[in-house]
């Protein structure tokens, strides 16, 4: 699970009031290497919830390899139309949001409790009938 | 060559009490000469002939649901699609006749039991399948009218920009393939494990390849970089004044890394995402499980409300979503269309070779969040705003628009849930009474 899926994923199981963010729980982590769509990523940015995204890279951070640095507390001008970045901070943002892999752990919804198991990169976010 | 049999058939259903909208739009579309045009309940059908035209034309900006408006349009371009699949759509339409739609899978039981590893496998790896399913997949891309050029919010013409896509029920990632061939970003939700892991297993592959590339050429940049730097859909890379992280080399750009990520979730308990989060939807061959209730706490109606409704929140206004599925009966269609009317969805069913059994596919396109805020009620609403919207919760404030069958189920329906004691949906629900004066 990439740390833009995170961004986006909440839990939807009864009893929560936002179930966001999941909080991670690491146990491995794989870093690699995609190319950078500016374009694409300016776009995304007004959609990603930063301190979301931020306190994410402080739970990942350290299993990377190199272990990736805190993202700025705030983005220099992420707000407005057109998010002005330098190209430093787009690529330190591409490579949280696309190139870091959560392959195993859990997401713990923040309201309730409930853990959703990470297993080979992929969340099992399988809800039964009664947890609705 | 003008078939009538739409626009009159269309016409009796205004006959039958139906909302000044639909009247609307019936002249919206007896403007037409050639088409196949009918409705399931209120929700409209666009079918289309290999003859027949190009959807671009049929569905034309603005008017959704079914908008076809211009015949000169429609006229020019006699050919069911411009780039994509149909160049022999007649061979393709003969060859594409033997999907599963014999056998129905759905009646065996849960989905992640049907798909295990071994059925997963055997999907994945039959070359018919592959072909059926790309095939079906671009034609939704093709529906979604994302692909690059002129994005949904109308961005820049010529620039191509990736869209942020959801596919549900991706199954082994055949449908994500293609959305990665297109340059799109997605994130695919399957409720079988086992397919996810024939996807996983793909893009492992992917990744093993890109890398393998990115150190092959790690030694600088020749002809070929040139060459994919060509490519006007990469600029990021173009961009000088980018740091590159591979030593001070260009990256590679082919082959790449996939652009997907996987999601083990069953639709039917609703979408787990923040609001306004996908730039568009598609589903192939997955919304007709959503019919049937494969445990005893199962409600096809409830899991498809919870699908669509969650649905029309996680996507960004004006997004679209394409649902190519297989209804097993009139009444699935029916069904699957109201549910994805009452969350809100503007939009119709287009159906893909009408005439061939095996063939047919039918298309859920729909439009999301349009009009939220500023919207009128279309229960309150006179004529045009609801036309062809949420026809089914049409107004009847005019005089001699009675309340139609759909409105009196629905209304049965909602009495129902909140205990009253309702009488049974018969075939005389609804039906037409003798006038009084
Ligand atoms: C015919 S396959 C299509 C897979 C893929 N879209 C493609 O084009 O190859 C149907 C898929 O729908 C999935 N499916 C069925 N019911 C589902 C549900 N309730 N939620 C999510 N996926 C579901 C199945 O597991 C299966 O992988």
């Amino acid at each position: 699970m990439r740390l833009l899926t995170h961004n986006f994923l909440r839990s939807n199981v009864k009893g929560t009031e936002n179930g966001y963010p999941l909080i991670i729980e690491v146990t491995t982590v794989r870093c690699e290497e995609s190319p950078v769509d500016k374009e694409f990523l300016l776009g995304l940015i007004p959609k990603v919830d930063y301190s979301a995204l931020r306190s994410a890279v402080r739970h990942m951070g350290p299993h990377c390899d190199p272990p990736l640095p805190d993202l700025p507390e705030v983005l220099p001008s992420a707000v407005g139309d057109v998010p002005s970045l330098d190209d430093a901070t787009i690529s330190i943002l591409h490579r949280v949001l696309f190139d870091v892999y959560l392959v195993e752990g859990y997401l713990v919804c923040p309201d309730t409790g409930r853990k959703f198991p990470v297993k080979d990169g992929i969340p099992n976010m399988i809800l039964h009938e009664d947890e609705i | 060559m003008s078939d009538l049999t739409g626009i009159s058939r269309d016409s009796e259903l205004n006959g039958k009490a139906h909302s000044s909208g639909c009247q609307e739009q019936a002249s919206d579309f007896s403007s037409l000469s050639m088409k196949n045009f009918s409705r399931y309940g209120n929700i409209p059908i666009v079918e289309t002939l290999e003859s027949d035209i190009s959807l671009d034309a049929k569905m034309t900006a603005g008017r959704w649901g079914g908008g076809i408006s211009r015949n000169d349009e429609i006229n020019s371009n006699p050919r069911r699609s411009s780039s994509s699949s149909s160049s022999s759509s007649s061979s393709s339409s003969t060859t594409t006749t033997t999907t599963k739609r014999m056998s129905r899978p759905e009646l065996t039981g849960h989905a992640s039991l049907f798909y295990d590893a071994r059925e997963a496998k055997k999907y994945d790896s039959s070359s018919r399948m592959v072909g059926i399913q790309r095939e079906i997949t671009e034609r939704a891309i093709e529906l979604l009218k994302l692909d690059g050029r002129g994005t949904v919010d109308g961005h820049g013409r010529g620039s191509f920009r990736p869209s942020l896509v959801l596919d549900v029920g991706c199954g082994s990632g055949l449908s994500g393939q293609v959305l990665e061939e297109h340059g799109h970003v997605w994130l695919g939700c399957d409720v079988s494990r086992d397919m996810l892991n024939v996807a996983n297993e793909r893009m492992e592959h992917k990744r093993e390849e890109a890398a393998a590339a990115s150190h092959d050429n790690g030694g600088g940049s020749d002809d070929e970089d040139d060459e994919f730097d060509d490519d006007d859909d990469q600029d990021a890379d173009d961009d000088p004044s980018m740091p590159d992280e591979n030593n001070g080399t260009r990256r590679r750009r082919r082959p790449s890394p996939p652009t997907g990520d996987l999601l083990h979730h069953d639709m039917g308990t609703g979408l787990p995402f923040r609001p306004a989060t996908f730039d568009a939807c598609i589903s192939i061959s997955a919304l007709q499980w959503l019919c049937y209730s494969n445990t005893r706490d199962q409600f096809p109606k409830k899991r498809l409300m919870r699908f669509f409704s969650s649905l029309y929140v996680v996507l960004r206004r004006g997004a679209r979503a394409v649902l190519q599925f297989y209804p097993e009966t009139a009444e699935h269609a029916i069904l699957i269309s109201e549910c994805a009317a009452r969350v809100g969805f503007a939009g119709g069913i287009v159906v893909d070779y009408p005439n061939s059994t095996k063939a047919k596919k039918h298309y859920l396109t729909t439009k999301g969040g349009v009009c939220v805020a500023d919207d009128v009620d279309p229960r309150r609403a006179g004529g045009k705003s609801a036309g062809g919207k949420r026809g089914e919760k049409a107004p009847r404030k005019r005089k001699g628009v009675g309340k139609t069958k759909e409105w009196i189920l629905h209304k049965k329906e909602t009495q129902r849930k909140k205990g009253k004691d309702t009488r049974m949906d018969t075939k005389y629900t609804g039906r037409k009474r003798p006038t009084r004066f």
